[in-house]
């Protein structure tokens, strides 16, 4: 099967349909995204340029069955279209967090959450809580040196 | 797309945005709402009606994570000076309202604060939507000082 997201004027993802692979093979046997473009225009009454090819089994710019990954994520419903990096966007999860066009995922401005103390490790364990490392975006906007905070979901 | 919180109750309202040559033809569902004022029967699908819906329910996933499933169709046909009667769809969770051919038109959604019963008036345009919970009742009132008609498409939806 082949997909397609179906973009809007803002390259906004409102959409993502499924094709046979009949559909965009050329006498050739060479797949052609117009193809698939010029199908779905036909048929879903939105111009062929609006309906961009994307990957199932991409997705952080990794191919998860080792193949080449295509074009950073696999589309989802309120991903952004970028042509220039030929990139399918997440939504940004924080006003701090920057693009990563090579990784195609939003990066924190501090990394990586650090690793859970000792103590937290062997209650979670034991089942008597539940913490993670949680983004703070208002402790980050108040200190550009702080944002993870260390959170109990069962408190 | 446009947000209006009325207590935890939501408004969405949108002037519909197809691309140059997809536009949705306004005659084409003002024939099929006349025909159901004509038979009497359901309002039946045609290719704009479904791009209205689909541009309704498309944009509301995309923007606002509301994922929606279309339930009725139907039309409404109001006069000059007409104010129709108070509607609530109790079997739907939202209802949406879409200008086909307006003149003159403003709609009345009634909610609650605290007991004190309130009204926000939203004017409806051609191809505009209003969409808003179903348990909000509704009127509609058409000050068009000429004799031309409103037609209005309205369509219910579940929340999936």
């Amino acid at each position: 099967m082949a997909h397609f997201a179906k973009i809007d004027d803002n390259n906004v993802v409102l959409t993502v349909l499924t094709l046979d692979n009949k559909e965009i093979v050329d006498a050739e046997g060479v797949e052609q995204e117009t193809l698939g473009q010029n199908h779905l225009q036909h048929h879903h009454n939105w111009p062929a340029e609006k309906w961009i090819k994307t990957s199932y089994n991409t997705i952080g710019n990794t191919h998860k069955l080792d193949g080449t990954p295509f074009r950073g994520n696999y589309a989802g419903i309120g991903f952004t279209w970028d042509a220039d990096n030929q990139i399918f966007w997440p939504p940004q999860p924080y006003p701090s967090w920057t693009k990563n066009t090579t990784t195609a995922m939003w990066d924190c401005p501090l990394g990586a959450p650090p690793s859970l103390p000792d103590e937290q490790v062997s209650q979670n364990i034991a089942g008597t809580h539940d913490w993670e490392y949680r983004w703070n975006e208002t402790l980050h906007q108040g200190d550009n040196t702080k944002g993870w905070e260390l959170t109990d979901h069962l408190a | 797309m446009q947000k209006k919180v009325l207590l935890e109750k939501i408004i969405y309202h949108k002037n519909v945005s197809m691309p140059e040559g997809f536009e949705i033809n306004p005659i084409e569902i003002a024939s099929k709402i006349i025909e159901t004022y004509i038979t009497g029967q359901k309002l039946n699908f045609c290719k704009a009606t479904d791009i209205v819906d689909t541009y309704v329910r498309e944009n509301l996933a995309a923007y606002e994570d509301v994922h929606l499933e279309s339930q009725n169709y139907s039309g409404r046909i109001c006069y000059s000076n007409q104010v129709t009667e108070l509607e609530i769809d109790k079997n739907s969770d939202f209802t949406m309202l879409y200008g086909v051919h307006i003149n003159d038109c403003i709609i009345h959604i009634m909610y609650e604060n605290d007991g004190e019963k309130l009204m926000w008036d939203i004017p409806l345009k051609n191809n505009k939507f209003i969409l808003f919970s179903s348990k909000m009742p509704f009127y509609i009132t058409n000050k068009q000082e000429n004799h031309h008609l409103n037609m209005i498409l309205k369509i219910t939806y579940t929340d999936k």
